[in-house]
């Protein structure tokens, strides 16, 4: 496909030391695949194709990164694999409890790579560049016997980004992956995070928050696997779409074969404020054993009127307590966010974001 | 395929499960074969198959123009494979398009002239076409448009309906009687090009029922059709068109059969309703096409394009269906709420056994203001069958003070089956409410030790559970349907719980 080749030039035009077979061999992947479409599944309400013509800008990779790419990969993967620079390497010994927050950045295409040894615990904050063209992001995550990973995310990026993030997770037995994510920024924001629960007794909480604006477009792709028997999996999502911005939430939960006695809980809650702004949400369950506990509940609503009309006869002027309404939605999941200065940035972000002002919320 | 005996000491759990197989395993009563000769056009597909199909059927100009649009339109497309479902590609060059009991071929005149070969199997299957027997109160009275294989054998009630200005027969026959109501309707709600099997559908259809209710008329009993497929190798492509005009009322009811067969047969329908300002249409299915064995061996794929379009104001469309046959079901019965204040509904149970694959739920496309739909999707898995509810619920901007709820509980019997559900919501409407809820859950041991402990035998008391789990939707069924359903599910359940 002539379209694509604008890749193969890109990659011509890396440094010679980054022209590795890894790479090449992403780099022929992509070729093969080229970026997702409308057509898939996956991709049904994220269209790509203004960033299917980005050449990819490889200028500072260094060196080898791992360029590790499944057989199920996707042309995101491919071309992140092919372009993308080293990121952070983090292992974390045995037993070794890290408290500082740990920052996973940089500019360009990234790749990460965070492991925690048996009973390691440690923070990690995945940030992306605020005014990337285009960028994408992958990080892969392996916890051992029980580890505890609490990861925080906020994406308040500016009008014209593009981003991709991809956070793949494997969890061991009894590990606890705590994720807390929030976007609010960009014109085409994607995050895929896929969790595998492999061992028994592995457990994910996630809170997520969206608030679409502008024309912007946020899509969230949750998936969790539950293989082994005993996992626990809770999900806690609020979505908001303002102006002609458009939300996307799609998350699925599997249980496979054998997953008995998993319990998983997920609860989208949706808000529209506007004519033009539309959410598409699709919670999907997919479970093959018997002796498990699996709901799911998603709502579309507009603010309550009773409540507003309580607001208004205290002597709250209407936009004032709109504001504050749509705000006390939003606030559902960053309220249990466990990293108190995150936390309050969460909150102030998206308060400034509502226009709302916190003093009236705590 | 992995072994799934259990080696451990049985659990109060397996054994149940033992118990519900065997009486699964239970024989399927309609799997018969009706011994009559018939006139099978040869297997494949092509221009001059729809051709003869439409010569055979004496159709106008017209119809034969849109069956061959459809043909070349169906020919560009593919078939789709979203669905959770997997099943051994379809050959429709080895499917014979048309097959028809010779007898039938100088149309008889009432239902007296039917072959009685023909009339002992709808005896069999328990269909009353006996209009005495009705009005002497032995049968509940239902008027009924019978098909076998790729026509309408007869319609009862005929004259008493013709009194109330309702017309219903079979879709040939309303072709040549009442060409300028069917010219206007068909395809207005799935268009030729729709998806594959509705283009195919187009294309080839054979027969289905016709209703018209004019203006203001209450239909006096309910309709309904029965579809049996008999032949070996051949297809069916029922058509069905049901027209309610302002402030009309009708319920109608489908049910379907097919002899047991080790090859899979294809059943390709096409079901489009219209209501008009004010008029309400309920559409009841029990699908009981043959399953195919335990191991998966034969039966139906059920490919149905099901629609209807509630045009006027303050319309109602309302769909019940059992689901417990076929293979492979991939049905949508959608409602598309155009007219203001209109009301969609959308009941179902649905249940796979053994090998059966289900991909199933509705579509509810919300148009006008203040439109409701409300989804109650109920799903049994047993053995190794693979339940899916996949529904859409799309708010336009215009569809200010729209409203769903959407409630999907399914129901896992053993540790072998699936249960799956693929919501899709899109909303551009800021005053639209909705929810959707989703459980999944299996038949506890405290429960059935609680029934058992009252002396309720462990067969009947998973009928009991099941039955209870199903009976927000039977509700929703005619009386007769609802005692048919429930004797439907428990056989179907015979040998399953766990």
């Amino acid at each position: 496909m002539s379209s694509l080749e604008h890749y193969a030039r890109a990659f011509e035009r890396l440094p010679a030391s980054a022209r590795t077979d890894a790479r090449r061999g992403a780099l022929s992947r992509l070729l093969e695949l080229g970026l997702p479409t409308t057509a898939h599944e996956d991709w049904k309400y994220t269209d790509l194709s203004s960033v299917h013509e980005l050449a990819p800008d490889g200028g500072d990779i260094d060196g080898e990164a791992p360029a590790r790419l499944d057989a199920d990969a996707d042309g995101v993967d491919a071309l992140n694999a092919a372009f993308a620079g080293g990121g952070l390497q983090l292992d974390v010994p045995a037993g070794s409890h890290r408290a500082e927050i740990i920052v996973a950045g940089g500019n360009g295409h990234r790749r990460h790579h965070v492991r925690l040894g048996r009973g390691a615990q440690a923070r990690l904050r995945l940030d992306v560049q605020p005014h990337a063209a285009f960028q994408t992001v992958v990080l892969d995550i392996e916890l051992d016997a029980g580890a505890q990973l609490t990861m925080l995310r906020l994406q308040d990026a500016g009008a014209d980004a593009r981003h991709l993030t991809r956070v793949r997770a494997r969890l061991g037995r009894d590990t606890t992956l705590d994720l807390s994510t929030v976007d609010l920024g960009g014109r085409l924001s994607r995050h895929d995070l896929v969790v595998d629960l492999a061992e028994p007794g592995a457990q994910v909480h996630l809170r997520g928050l969206f608030v679409a604006s502008g024309d912007g477009h946020i899509d969230n792709h949750t998936r969790f696997d539950h293989r082994a028997p005993h996992g626990t999996s809770r999900e806690t999502v609020r979505g908001l779409a303002r102006d002609a911005a458009r939300g996307v939430f799609n998350g699925k939960i599997v249980v496979h074969p054998g997953a008995q006695k998993t319990d998983s809980e997920q609860r989208v809650a949706n808000l529209i404020l506007s004519p033009k702004a539309e959410i598409n949400a699709k919670p999907e369950l997919e479970i093959y054993a018997d002796d498990v506990k699996c709901a799911h509940g998603a709502t579309f609503g507009q603010l309550d009127l009773t409540a507003l009309f309580y607001l208004r006869s205290r002597g709250l002027p209407e936009a004032d307590a709109r504001a504050l309404l749509t705000l006390a939605f939003a606030m559902e999941p960053l309220r249990a966010i466990p990293d108190a200065d995150f936390r309050r940035e969460a909150i102030g972000r998206v308060s400034a974001h509502l226009g709302a002002s916190i003093e009236e919320m705590s | 395929m992995a072994a799934t005996e259990q080696t451990t000491a049985p659990s109060p759990t397996s054994e149940v499960r033992d118990l519900v197989t065997r009486r699964v395993a239970q024989a399927y009563s309609a799997g018969f074969i009706t011994d009559v000769e018939s006139e099978t056009i040869p297997i494949g597909l092509s221009e001059d198959v729809v051709r003869l199909i439409s010569l055979r059927k004496n159709e106008p100009q017209w119809l034969l123009d849109w069956r061959l649009k459809a043909y070349r339109r169906w020919l560009k497309m593919d078939e789709p494979k979203w669905a959770h479902v997997n099943y051994e590609p379809i050959d429709y060059q080895s499917i014979s398009y048309f097959s028809a009991p010779k007898s039938m071929k100088d149309r008889p005149k009432s239902l007296d002239e039917v072959d009685p070969k023909l009339l002992e199997t709808y005896k069999k299957l328990g269909i009353p076409l006996r209009e005495q027997e009705m009005l002497a109160g032995v049968v509940p009275q239902v008027a009924v448009d019978v098909v076998f294989d790729s026509v309408s054998v007869g319609t009862t009630f005929r004259k008493k309906l013709a009194e109330a200005g309702v017309i219903f027969c079979s879709i040939s026959e309303a072709v040549h009687d009442h060409p300028e109501i069917v010219k206007k309707y068909l395809g207005s709600v799935v268009p030729f090009g729709d998806n594959y099997f509705a283009a195919l559908n187009s294309a080839v259809f054979s027969d289905g029922s016709f209703v018209f209710i004019p203006k203001g008329v209450r239909c006096p009993m309910e309709l309904s059709t029965y579809f049996r497929i008999n032949e070996r190798n051949t297809g069916q492509f029922e058509r069905t068109l049901i027209v309610a005009e302002e402030r009309s009322h009708v319920s109608y009811l489908e049910g379907c059969t097919a002899p047991q067969r080790d090859e899979n047969q294809l059943h390709a329908a096409v079901v489009e309703l219209v209501a008009l300002d004010d008029a309400e249409i309920k559409y009841s299915t029990v699908q009981n096409w043959y399953p195919g064995d335990e191991n998966g061996k034969g039966g139906i794929y059920n490919f149905v394009t099901k629609r209807g379009d509630c045009r006027g104001p303050r319309s109602k469309i309302s769909w019940t269906q059992v689901e417990t046959g076929s293979a492979i079901t991939w049905k949508y019965p959608s409602c598309i709420l155009r007219g203001d204040d209109s009301v969609g509904e959308f009941y179902s149970v649905a249940l796979t056994h053994h090998r059966q694959q289900a991909d199933t739920g509705t579509k509810m496309i919300h148009v006008g203001r203040n439109t409701r739909s409300t989804i109650v999707s109920k799903g049994i898995a047993a053995g190794h069958g693979q339940q899916s509810y996949r529904g859409l619920v799309r708010v336009l901007p215009s569809a200010h003070g729209a409203r769903n709820h959407t409630q999907c509980d399914s129901l896992l019997i053993g540790d072998q089956c699936g249960a799956h559900t693929f919501p899709y919501t899109e909303i551009r409407n800021p005053t639209a409410i909705l929810e959707h809820e989703a459980t999944t859950s299996k038949i506890g041991d405290d429960q059935l030790f609680y029934c058992r402990s009252r002396g309720i035998s462990e067969e009947d008391a998973v009928s009991m559970i099941v039955n209870g789990f199903c009976k927000q939707v039977f509700k929703e069924l005619p009386m007769e349907f609802a005692v048919e359903a429930q004797k439907l599910l428990a056989v179907s359940l015979e040998g399953a719980v766990g």
